[in-house]
């Protein structure tokens, strides 16, 4: 035996042992073909889409120039104001004692509920041209559609994403380095620029990252306040819709694609590597950390209430135009609103029912995806990881637009189209989700359920599953959050026989009807939170919603 | 299956991680019923040979069998090789039942053994590690003692081909890891399960088993009784691995041995005509005393240090040329040696290791 011999590694070993285990395989064929047939092969077809006259149209329309012009940077206003509140806001209520910080949490919570235009629809019933505040309340008669309204609407329809983003890394830090730092003599602005901020960072820059790429495909917002600022997203719609240019529209969501890709492949490559943030130590119990100064703390209070209050007045408007026969003119209370939207249309029950059904296979294949990728060696893993995380980098118009492309002469028309474009949108939540889940369970336990005799779908089946309980109920629960709620990936998708409420909004509000609009927004949250409210009774189990 | 058939043999195995060899051309048989030992320095490679039983880790070369049967190219689940893992590995949403029923409730699924079956097995196996009044008990309700045996009931109720353990005991406080050690060498005696024990404690080791492989850089130093290995080991690595010895070099002249100028007796045949060798003496295998002693190894020293233990005095004594002796005096009572001293043994101490 004088070779030398070397490890089996690689395509060809990983090869033999996944054929030793003939339910990996009929497992891997599942997953791969479903990534194959719902992700690749949709963006094969919007990328073969247009030809060369296409892209030449649009390189030389300067409408086209300045479209991609606008996106990029009224995105990146927004992201930069929305992160910048949501780091001071998320700041405040983890590292001071000001008064209210139970009901500042709450607040924040209020907008991930509801769909995204809500922002935009409370915008153009408080600062419109018929605006309450502009018009009625201060008779000013200006004009703050474009991209102004733009910035201040993304801002705060973003910016609670950035906080829970933020939050949930401050958390994170451990107490005991910062307590380390005060008994070296730092407080105050000192502690927060040396030792909190430099931890946090890695965080704040992937809220930037995620706030970034939803700002880029942001749909709905730009269609109500955008006006004459026209972006990418509104474009491409108005080519499907109006000009049936499919070419040119497969070009402005391609143009659409490259920003938030490149954003993509930087958070995983590189961003995901140098993450230094790690839970060290035990959590002191009963601990509090109170950092800034009295005056810090006082521009942190108003800080929060200036930001709950916007919050605030945009649920009380759409409150009072769903309540009311037309806000602003006829105050007549009347609930009208509301037994057309829930009775009437089936644009309310369409959207449940299909987000309801998209979040389970959505939490099902991410688990399972990420208990094969984590947990077992076959070739090509490394591809499967990188497919199932694809989906976070395509703007909602971009995904919507392939898969009408790819299934059009099948499926359209249908709620299948509909289930599979939310369900792809979210896998990569779910998928991440459940990745981070296995990093924490012992290997060791899955290892006992394969020396016990139990191959890899039962032991996904009989241990895994069970174990990852509070991971299946997150990712359920935040993709029918966003199912429910998302506006651009369904609006190339749903069809007359499949009306969905988030676009229902839209056009409600395009068409005038506020109080149609807001009725259906709000029917929308109450539809949510009597979901969850009974999935906890049910459950049983403590459900944590907003734990992403 | 007869029993000559070993339960479990390697074959020329190895295993290469990077290009570090972790197992380096292992060949040993494991005979049926016996209970064997892995032990070895820690990143020796016993965990990775024990893992490579139950399947865990693919062999770069070589092939492995179970009762005659090869299994290297067997998935992990088909190998009928129960482990009890070092952090016992409990299936935290299951109670202690559902626990230890977990793989039968598998082959009951797969057709292979009766659902009625299920219930007086795994009751049969809870009462042999005295768990019954813990069946519902989940494994966070219970002290780490009680969730080792949980772990144990759970491999033993499979009735493993092989019953692997992972250094089970490495997680108990001291008390309790003595009477588990003697609780699991009776019931393997009463159930006659071949078990393949990995540990780094000699002591273990040496209670227990009735074969030990000691293991070292991927390779097999020795394998033999408790005996054999603390008495007879074949090479230095093993007589210092095991317990505390003494060990020096010795110039062989025409069946006789010399440390430096002091005569070693030795006893048995087989002494090399000439050449270097070393010589292993027991601290417990020396005598310490103010006279010589006749017809035995005595060597002059210096106590530099002694140590009152209870049970006996350790004292470190410095010989003419430098090296230091470590001596055991047991039942000391008032006695306590000084300055010059004698150090002697008696032919049959001294452990002859000639190595190449």
């Amino acid at each position: 035996m004088d070779a030398r011999i070397t490890e089996k590694k690689g395509f060809s070993s990983d090869l033999n042992r996944m054929l030793r285990e003939p339910s990996l395989v009929a497992s891997l064929a599942v997953v791969i073909v479903l990534f194959v047939l719902f992700i690749l092969y949709p963006l094969m077809k919007i990328c073969i889409e247009p030809g060369w006259a296409d892209w030449a149209e649009f390189f030389s329309d300067k409408q086209f120039i300045g479209a991609l012009y606008n996106t990029i940077l009224s995105s990146l206003l927004a992201t930069l104001t929305a992160v910048l509140l949501g780091l001071g806001y998320s700041y405040a209520v983890n590292y001071t004692e000001i008064p209210g910080k139970a009901f500042f949490r709450f607040v924040v919570l209020l907008p991930l509920m509801a769909p995204s235009v809500i922002s935009g629809l409370a915008f153009i019933m408080l600062f419109g041209r018929r605006g309450m505040i502009t018009y009625h309340l201060l008779g000013m008669r200006v004009d703050l559609y474009g991209w102004v309204g733009l910035w201040a609407v993304q801002t705060l329809a973003f910016f609670p994403l950035a906080y829970m983003t933020i939050s949930g890394v401050l958390r994170s830090i451990s107490p005991n380095v910062e307590l380390a730092a005060q008994n070296l003599g730092a407080h105050g602005w000192r502690l927060f620029r040396t030792v909190t901020f430099p931890l946090a960072l890695p965080g704040i820059l992937s809220a930037f990252l995620l706030v970034a790429i939803n700002a880029f495909a942001d749909f709905g917002n730009p269609i109500l306040i955008g006006g004459n600022h026209h972006m990418l997203a509104t474009e491409a719609y108005k080519q499907v819709t109006s000009a049936f240019n499919m070419p040119l529209a497969a070009v402005l969501s391609i143009v659409l694609l490259l920003p938030t890709l490149a954003v993509f492949l930087f958070q995983k490559y590189f961003l995901d590597r140098r993450s230094f943030v790690t839970i060290t130590g035990k959590p002191v119990a009963g601990l509090t950390r109170i950092t800034p100064g009295p005056l810090g703390s006082r521009l942190l209070f108003c800080l929060c209430a200036f930001v709950s209050g916007y919050i605030l007045l945009t649920f009380g408007i759409v409150v009072l135009f769903a309540l009311t026969v037309n806000f602003g003119f006829d105050y007549t209370f009347t609930i009208d609103n509301f037994t057309e939207v829930f009775f009437r249309s089936e644009a309310m029950r369409n959207s449940w029912v299909l987000s309801i059904i998209a979040a389970m296979i959505t939490t099902l294949l991410g688990i399972f995806t990420a208990f094969l990728v984590s947990r077992k060696s076959f070739p090509g893993r490394g591809m499967v990881d990188f497919v199932a995380l694809l989906p976070i980098a395509m703007p909602g118009t971009f995904m919507g637009l392939a898969l009408v492309l790819a299934f059009n002469t099948w499926l359209a028309g249908t709620a299948a189209i509909i289930v599979i474009g939310l369900t792809l949108r979210q896998l990569p939540v779910g998928y991440r989700n459940a990745i981070s889940a296995f990093k924490q369970i012992d290997k060791s336990i899955e290892e006992a359920s394969t020396n016990l005799g139990a191959n890899a779908p039962k032991t996904f089946r009989l241990v895994v599953l069970p174990m990852l309980k509070n991971a299946v109920s997150t990712s359920l629960v935040y993709s029918f959050l966003k199912n429910i709620n998302t506006l651009s990936t369904v609006i190339f998708l749903f069809s007359p026989q499949w009306l969905l409420a988030s676009y229902a909004i839209l056009s409600l509000a395009d068409h005038g009807y506020y109080g149609k609009a807001s009725a259906t927004a709000l029917g929308m949250m109450l539809s949510i939170i009597v979901t969850f409210g009974v999935a906890k009774f049910f459950l049983r189990d403590r459900i944590r919603i907003f734990d992403l | 299956m007869s029993d000559s058939v070993p339960a479990v043999e390697f074959k020329n195995v190895s295993k290469v991680f990077g290009n570090i060899t972790v197992i380096n051309n292992v060949s040993l048989v494991i005979p049926q019923k016996s209970f064997v030992t892995f032990l070895g320095p820690s990143g020796c490679g016993k965990t990775t040979l024990l893992r490579m039983i139950a399947g865990f880790y693919d062999c770069d070369a070589g092939e492995i069998f179970i009762k005659g049967r090869r299994v290297d190219p067997v998935p992990p689940y088909a190998r009928n090789t129960a482990m009890v893992f070092q952090e016992y590995a409990l299936f935290p949403h299951l109670s202690v039942f559902d626990n230890v029923a977990y793989g039968l409730n598998i082959q009951a699924s797969e057709g292979r053994i009766k659902q009625s079956d299920i219930e007086p097995r795994v009751m049969n196996a809870l009462e042999l590690m005295q768990l019954n009044a813990l069946r519902d008990r989940f494994p966070h309700q219970m002290s780490g003692g009680q969730q080792q045996r949980v772990a144990v009931a759970r491999a033993l109720v499979m009735n493993p081909d092989a019953l692997l353990l992972d250094e089970p005991l490495s997680n108990l406080d001291a008390k309790l890891r003595e009477s588990v050690r003697v609780e699991l060498r009776q019931i393997q005696k009463k159930l006659q399960l071949t078990s393949i024990y990995v540990t780094h404690d000699q002591q273990e080791a040496l209670s227990m088993s009735d074969m030990i492989v000691v293991m070292n850089k991927g390779v097999i130093r020795q394998v033999g009784s408790a005996h054999e290995i603390y008495y007879k080991p074949n090479s230095r690595f093993v007589a210092d691995f095991i317990g505390t010895t003494n060990l020096i070099d010795v110039d062989l002249n025409g069946g006789a041995a010399l440390y430096k100028d002091v005569p070693v007796p030795l006893e048995g045949a087989g002494i090399p005509q000439s050449g270097s060798a070393s010589v292993s003496l027991r601290p417990e295998s020396l005598r310490i005393g103010k006279e010589k002693v006749e017809n035995s190894f005595n060597l002059e020293g210096t106590i530099r240090e002694s140590m009152f233990l209870g049970e006996k005095t350790r004292y470190t004594v410095v010989d003419a040329y430098g090296k230091e002796w470590i001596v055991d005096s047991f039942d000391p009572g008032l006695t306590v040696f000084e300055g010059q001293v004698w150090l002697t043994a008696t032919p049959d101490k001294p452990h002859l290791i000639v190595e190449e």
